[in-house]
């Protein structure tokens, strides 16, 4: 599983470059989220641009890592995909994330999450 | 879209076949062809899928991508198809979780009717039965908790009994099974 992983400021920017965070690979996706966000600053940018699908494991997966990533700092996501988005909404999560149209919005907007 | 004419004489759409001798049509089959008929609209001719997955994530994702791909080419709408697509990855993972938690060379079967507007799905396993023999309530999840308390899991029947119609389980000797109904949309 690829990510992509840039540092600006105090932001990371950790971009996922799978089609589909499932089942299949929901274990790969937390263990390397940990090591990406052992010492990353305050603010962490999730984009799942590339993402097509999220299952619940998936899901799962994604609130693991903001539970790790833990309250001093913030875990946001960006991206979307339609279907992705929809798994959010069915299941209440995206009142649980600050979810942002895209990683670039998401750069430029002033965190009010952490 | 061409609209096809309803494909009986009685005008009606049609219900899936039945397989195999009469007595093989479970209480199960029977109610949920009877649930059916009142929402058929006149869609797409009927179309069955049968997969035989072999019980690894690795699998039921290929499946999945494979599935969603034919009922693409179908032109079934794409937020249904995402729907469905959720259903389907939701109730083939909790079979290789659960039932086959134990197991090594396991295969499940999913079967797909597409018949007008609805998709009936049928998902069977040699697994362990569900507990209590019923599929899980799928309640929602208390996300007004701390940080450190929210749900990791447990979103999966949620979402399945949220978005699929006529659940039921039903286990017959070594079989497990699984049916469900969602309606959908085609693309214009």
């Amino acid at each position: 599983m690829e990510f992509l992983v840039e540092q600006r400021g105090d932001i990371l920017r950790i971009n996922v470059l799978a089609e589909r965070i499932d089942a299949a690979c929901a274990i790969q996706f937390k263990d390397r989220m940990r090591e990406l966000c052992g010492t990353s600053p305050a603010r962490i940018i999730l984009d799942l641009e590339q993402v097509d699908f999220l299952d619940s494991s998936g899901l799962g997966a994604v609130v693991a890592a903001m539970k790790f990533i833990g309250k001093g700092r913030s875990l946001e996501l960006a991206g979307l995909s339609p279907k992705v988005s929809k798994v959010f909404r069915l299941t209440r999560m995206d009142s649980v994330f600050v979810i942002h149209p895209s990683a670039d919005i998401a750069m430029e907007t002033e965190s009010n999450a952490a | 879209m061409e609209r096809r004419p309803p494909p009986n004489a009685s005008g009606e759409p049609d219900l899936p076949p039945d397989r195999g001798r009469a007595q093989d049509a479970s209480d199960q089959d029977q109610a949920l062809r009877a649930g059916l008929r009142k929402h058929l609209t006149v869609g797409i001719p009927h179309h069955s899928f049968r997969e035989r997955i072999a019980a690894r994530p690795e699998e039921v994702r290929r499946a999945l991508i494979q599935v969603v791909t034919h009922l693409s080419d179908l032109h079934v709408e794409a937020e249904d198809l995402a729907e469905i697509e959720v259903v389907l990855a939701e109730s083939l993972n909790n079979v290789v979780e659960h039932a086959y938690a134990n197991g090594t060379e396991n295969f499940l079967i999913m079967k797909l009717d597409l018949t007008s507007n609805l998709l009936i799905c049928r998902i069977e396993d040699t697994g362990t039965p569900m507990p209590n023999l019923a599929p899980p309530k799928g309640v929602p999840l208390d996300l007004e908790v701390d940080l450190h308390d929210l749900p990791e899991g447990g979103f999966g029947w949620f979402l399945i009994r949220q978005l699929t119609h006529d659940l039921r389980y039903d286990r017959q000797g070594e079989c497990n099974r699984l049916t469900f109904w969602m309606p959908f949309r085609l693309s214009t």
